[in-house]
């Protein structure tokens, strides 16, 4: 697949799930519901899911999250930027850590291991960005990093991931259901519908946060 | 072994640490009282507090508006003799806590109606919901 075609993908799955993380993720924050969880487990695992299920290919999804860190950055309003902007961006890399092994194929999958491997996934990836977060949001704010605040926090993150690995699990094996012809009718789309539908998605999405702004 | 058994035992051990895990959280969140706020290992109640110590509003660089009585203030009106020489180890029901020293408690207020500790200048990481205890360490 040609660079170009794979940059275009990066550039649309990381501004959809930018997007969904200012608008859908800071509306749940403000309602006080589980947003990290949720958006981990649904949202950002699931786009990064999608991608690797159209695409197949390995390190999209870091540079997905790259992409949504910096716009979830930019976007002034919400949570806490700087320490959402370090998880998401992580949570990319985290991603093709748990799914680099061949032998996760997932066209290849049981029913059991698509919920066994959604559970894990988001479980790992809400949990690890968190814990990364902890300790590299201090250090970019220039402020006192104390281990023993961190360990400190490590029940309430094991407890909440519960709920991404819960989300990761139902979304998982919904997204694996999507007929193989279909993923791969997207990745190969004529260039002239493909291109430019991706750069008008992205280019909505980056409207879209701003206007969120 | 194969991958397909290995994969969902860990599925499962992950849950069932997220359970233990919430069990926990949710007992330490019992330790709380909402009429009463520890500071520096002494119970003060929380109308006391308010009498006691002067109200600001601040503009956190983390954005909002936020009002609240001053944590330098809370702090000094528990008896803490040369508070800069101290850090404060502030501590949420559910176990989250953060650490900061002086100046920040400076720039710090207690929001009443969520308990919370705003700084303003700090990230909102630091920020603490449903203050249980603020240790002086």
């Amino acid at each position: 697949m040609k660079g170009m075609r794979i940059l275009a993908g990066i550039v649309l799955f990381g501004s959809l799930w930018g997007l969904m993380e200012c608008g859908l993720g800071d509306y749940l924050h403000n309602q006080g519901i589980w947003a990290g969880a949720i958006m981990t487990g649904f949202v950002g695992f699931g786009l990064m899911a999608i991608s690797r299920k159209i695409y197949g290919i390995r390190g999209m999804q870091l540079g997905m999250g790259l992409i949504a860190g910096l716009l979830k950055y930019i976007h002034p309003v919400g949570g806490c930027m700087l320490c959402s902007a370090i998880a998401i961006a992580f949570e990319g890399a985290i991603f093709e850590m748990i799914w680099c092994s061949p032998k996760l194929s997932m066209d290849k999958m049981s029913a059991i291991m698509k919920i066994s491997m959604g559970v894990i996934s988001g479980y790992v990836i809400y949990s690890t960005g968190y814990i990364i977060t902890q300790i590299l949001t201090p250090i970019a704010a220039s402020a006192p990093v104390y281990m023993s605040d961190i360990a400190a926090v490590i029940p309430k993150i094991l407890s909440t991931a519960t709920i991404a690995g819960l989300a990761g699990g139902l979304a998982l094996p919904a997204i694996l259901s999507i007929p193989g012809d279909s993923a791969s009718r997207i990745a190969n789309a004529r260039k002239e519908v493909y291109y430019p539908a991706a750069y008008a998605i992205s280019l909505l999405c980056w409207i879209g946060i701003l206007m969120l702004s | 072994m194969k991958v397909e058994r290995v994969v969902p035992v860990i599925a499962i051990t992950l849950l069932l640490v997220g359970t233990f895990s919430t069990i926990y959280v949710q007992s330490y969140g019992e330790k709380g009282s909402s009429d009463y706020l520890k500071i520096n290992g002494k119970e003060f109640q929380i109308n006391e507090i308010v009498k006691a110590c002067s109200e600001k509003e601040i503009k956190p660089e983390a954005g909002g508006i936020y009002k609240g009585v001053l944590l330098s203030d809370m702090i000094n009106f528990s008896g803490v003799k040369n508070p800069s020489g101290y850090k404060y180890k502030i501590i949420g029901s559910d176990g989250y806590s953060k650490t900061v020293g002086w100046n920040s408690v400076q720039n710090g207020i207690f929001v009443l109606e969520k308990r919370e500790v705003v700084f303003s200048d700090l990230p909102k990481q630091f920020w603490v919901k449903d203050v249980i205890e603020i240790k002086v360490i």
